[in-house]
């Protein structure tokens, strides 16, 4: 897809309220992974540049979240789509060298390699953490730690 | 005309950030900047094309997406030596960036590096090196074999500098570079064709060079053959011995298994491990012929992997005794030569030539015999590894999936109020009320692997292996301590990470943004736990101390809350049982399975192992019912012991106390007593009242319960009597009270007026 295309479909996103969709074939691609709805205008111009990354942010936020009790062998932070810390099994793996004062325009969480939470400036574009989250809250109202 | 090149110097803001990447590469290749018109760099987890063409085959435009972050990352990834160990991480790398179709560099996001021909080891040439290649013009010979040389040099991880002094090539005999270059007739024609033939692997089937056609490149390296080419018979050139062109197809091969069964890169990286020993040994026509049995093996498990094949071991042993049977040939050729005392042609042989052909005997011979024993140790550790992996514990049931599922889903064991959906890598699993119970369903995609209503098993996987893929992650949860063992294995950091806590600091700072909620809460406790983790390696210096709180450290966080659930499941069971005790007899301590739980009063219970140790302690809320664990003992909640304490069958009964037991035996022959007179009063076999259902069978009373009983699981059979004898009773107390069966000797129980009457009204 040329740029000058896929510049075509995010100004009809743009244009378009959400959640409408576009009906539009585009290569192999389902033009419904554009549809970002109740995303920000702040958050949809950060991430127009960045067509795989929308398709694949479209489809993890259709998916349903992590069972409660999940536990994910690995945990990789990326910046702006580049893993700078991973831990895996308990350790890390990785973690490169960080810009000073990086403040990347989007930040991600995979949990074994999904997206788990996905931040443009502090807002959650993905969050498949929310059953997680509610049962460790739980857990830690129950449990006194042994 | 315009290049991509001249598009790139007008007006773009990365244009510095990008020459710094572009200069680099050319440097460590060798070559100009004009030779990486096809370069392609993919940055990030998604393959975004930075630079050169995207995969449809256009432009990144006008303009490089190379900024100083990302210029900064990829320079900082060109210095981590590769490990051709590394099994290619599933989806794209973290940085891939091509030349045409070569790979130079390919970072995992596991943070591994795969292939990285831009490595160098030394880091920067000797300046005076530096210095005496920028002097260098592109039309001197001096320029042209300082391409080749470091080609080679990049290649075999060696100093060029020290290369440049060793190497000699000839071009049909002649020496064409020699002495340190102090002969040296490299024009470009040769360098690109030497630098082509450097990066082909070694022709699959070659002709025989032995006294048939002359070689036409030849590179040694001191005695060592380090490339030789012949012109085939086909025409064109063809490479016959390439160490360096092997290094490059093992990185290739490497490349292309990225996606393949891990099957396929067991087999494909064995091969290639001994391929890369045999390199190293003494180049002659033995070890030449050896490597050309490996490749020949190698080539063949390509192929099946194209076929999309995995390759057992019984195979694989197959392929190596079929290509070994061609060394048997060679073998028989060498012996025939040595038996007549010349050779194909008929020459006779030279005294010296009959000691090389020894020697190739002896070389084929013993690598075939290394190869044997190579090929049954890595198939002896193979299945070992395959052992350990796969089956850590015996094969769980049907039941047990359905099991670990739930308790990923509903680790509280809360009754589903309505249709709960979980996703995790493709398998859905559906929790939803279904009557008294749930309905459990695992898909993948929109296929049904499992099905479940309460315990009752409706559809299960129909291959083994949905059966094996469910058990993969369902056991995950329940996998923790697997993976507690895996990090005491190797838990050494990948490099210092002196510097690096920023990396963490940045997603603390963008975690903070967010707006109050417990996803932020649970993700800053997580990050939280790494930069303490962080932190503590820091500050140990000794190794020893470092890998324990790095193990200590690793075990925090999920697994921490993860055993936080398996206590709260094990006191949640206890309960459970006490409460099936305590409805039947009403007695404050109950003992199953060697297992005791007593209430001590004010909600608080206890409960002790056989061997009467406390092993956990839990209160009850009295307005909320809900369960607060207290204490645990370290380490001793498990699995199995929480499957101990709910081991209870649905027409078992937690047993109370003998005085007790009899006492409740007395009492349940009066209420069989009272449901016998009431179903004579009714002259009928069946009778079904507001509370219980009483039924008679030639000589057996049952009675049932009309509602569902919690602690009854979902049997309702409260009373079995046969032939006067009771054969089961789970009445509790309650029943008991209801018919005003007083039971005297509890003082617990009030007792109330009773008169045979209200007893039938009550069952009925």
């Amino acid at each position: 897809m040329s740029d000058s295309l896929w510049q075509q479909i995010m100004q009809q996103v743009r244009q378009h309220s959400a959640p409408e969709v576009i009906e539009q074939s585009l290569d192999d691609r389902d033009c419904e992974s554009l549809k970002l709805p109740s995303i920000s205008q702040s958050a949809m111009s950060v991430l127009e540049p960045y067509a795989e990354l929308v398709w694949d942010l479209n489809q993890a936020r259709q998916k349903p979240p992590f069972p409660p009790a999940y536990v994910p062998k690995s945990v990789t932070i990326l910046y702006e789509d580049m893993p700078f810390i991973r831990w895996e099994d308990g350790q890390f793996t990785l973690i490169r060298n960080c810009p000073n004062a990086y403040h990347p325009r989007f930040t991600e969480i995979q949990f074994d390699d999904q997206t788990a939470l996905f931040l443009v400036s502090g807002e959650a574009i993905v969050n498949r953490i929310g059953a997680m989250a509610t049962f460790a809250e739980q857990l830690e109202q129950a449990v006194v730690q042994g | 005309m315009s290049t991509f090149e001249d598009k790139l110097a007008t007006g773009n803001p990365n244009q510095p950030a990008t020459d710094r990447v572009l200069d680099e590469v050319a440097k460590r290749r060798g070559v100009s900047r004009d030779d990486l018109s096809n370069l392609r760099i993919e940055y990030g987890s998604r393959g975004r094309v930075v630079y050169g063409n995207t995969v449809r085959g256009d432009r990144t435009g006008s303009h490089s997406l190379i900024d100083d972050t990302i210029a900064n990352i990829i320079l900082a990834a060109f210095n981590n030596s590769p490990d051709t160990n590394v099994v290619n991480h599933p989806g794209n790398p973290s940085i891939l960036i091509k030349l045409g179709d070569e790979v130079l560099l390919r970072e995992e996001k596991s943070g591994a590096t795969s292939v990285n021909l831009l490595y160098q080891p030394e880091r920067e040439f000797e300046p005076a090196i530096q210095q005496w290649m920028t002097t260098l013009s592109p039309s001197t010979p001096e320029f042209q074999a300082s391409r080749v040389i470091n080609q080679i040099a990049l290649a075999m991880n060696t100093d060029p500098q020290v290369l440049a002094n060793e190497i000699e090539i000839r071009k049909v005999g002649e020496v064409v570079y020699g002495s340190g270059g102090e002969t040296n007739h490299i024009d470009s024609y040769y360098a690109k064709q030497l630098l082509s033939l450097l990066q082909q692997d070694v022709s699959a089937t070659p002709a025989r060079s032995v006294g048939t056609l002359r070689p036409d490149y030849q590179i040694f390296r001191g005695d060592v053959l380090l490339l030789e080419t012949q012109w085939s018979l086909s025409g064109g050139e063809e490479v016959l011995i390439n160490q360096t062109g092997l290094q490059q197809s093992i990185s290739s091969i490497l490349e292309v298994d990225r996606s393949a069964p891990s099957d396929h890169n067991w087999a494909i990286r064995a091969i290639t491990e001994l391929e890369q020993k045999t390199l190293s040994t003494k180049q002659t026509e033995g070890t030449r012929h050896t490597i050309s049995i490996l490749r020949d093996t190698r080539v063949r498990l390509s192929e099946l992997e194209h076929q999309d094949r995995a390759v057992d071991a019984q195979e694989l042993q197959e392929i190596v005794s079929e290509i070994t049977a061609g060394a048997d040939v060679e073998l028989d050729r060498l012996n025939d030569y040595l038996a007549t005392n010349q050779n194909e042609h008929g020459i006779p042989l030279s005294t010296d030539q009959i000691c090389q052909i020894a020697d190739d005997l002896q070389s084929i011979n013993l690598a075939k015999e290394s190869l044997a024993a190579d090929i049954d140790a890595i198939l002896d550790q193979r299945s070992q590894s395959t052992v350990q992996a796969s089956h850590p514990r015996s094969e769980p049931t049907i039941s047990e999936v359905v099991e670990s599922a739930k308790t990923l889903v509903n680790p509280l064991n809360e009754q589903p109020s309505k249709l709960h959906r979980f996703e995790v890598a493709g398998y859905t699993i559906s929790l939803s009320p279904e009557g008294e119970t749930d309905r459990l369903t695992i898909k993948y995609g929109d296929r049904v692997l499992v099905e479940a209503i309460g315990a009752q098993i409706l559809s299960e996987p129909d291959t083994p292996q949905a059966a094996q893929e469910i058990q993969g992650w369902t056991r995950d949860a329940a996998g923790v301590f697997q993976l507690e063992t895996r990090i005491k294995q190797e838990p050494v950091p990948k490099e210092p990470l002196g510097v690096n806590v920023p990396a963490l600091e940045v997603t603390q700072a963008e975690l903070e943004r967010m707006p109050e909620n417990s996803p932020k809460r649970f993700v800053q406790s997580f990050v939280q736990s790494l930069q303490t983790q962080v932190q503590s390696i820091q500050s140990q210096i000794a190794p020893l101390k470092t890998v324990q709180t790095w193990l200590q450290a690793g075990k925090n966080w999920f697994a921490t809350r993860w055993q936080d659930a398996q206590n709260y499941r094990a006191a949640q069971a206890a309960h459970q049982l006490f409460v099936r005790g305590y409805v039947r007899t009403g007695e404050d301590r109950y003992r199953h399975n060697g297992f005791a739980v007593t209430h001590t009063g004010n909600n608080d219970f206890r409960v002790n192992n056989p061997e009467g140790e406390l092993i956990l302690r839990f209160r009850i809320d009295a307005a909320s019912q809900a369960i607060h664990v207290t204490e645990v003992a370290a380490g001793r909640i498990n699995s199995e012991l929480i499957s101990t304490l709910k081991a209870v069958q649905p027409l078992e009964v937690v047993r109370g106390g003998d005085v007790a037991e009899r006492l409740h035996y007395v009492n349940s022959l009066k209420f069989a007593a009272i449901a016998e007179r009431s179903l004579q009063l009714q002259a009928n076999s069946v009778f079904d009242g507001n509370y219980y259902r009483i039924e008679r069978n030639d000589d057996t009373l049952t009675v049932t319960a009309q509602h569902p009983r919690p602690e009854l699981d979902q049997s309702r059979i409260l009373l079995t009597v046969r032939k006067g004898q009771i054969v089961h009773s789970a009445l509790s107390q309650h029943d008991f009270e209801r018919l005003d069966i007083t039971p005297q000797h509890n003082p617990q129980r009030q007792s109330s007026q009773s008169t045979r009457q209200r007893q039938q009204v009550e069952v009925g």
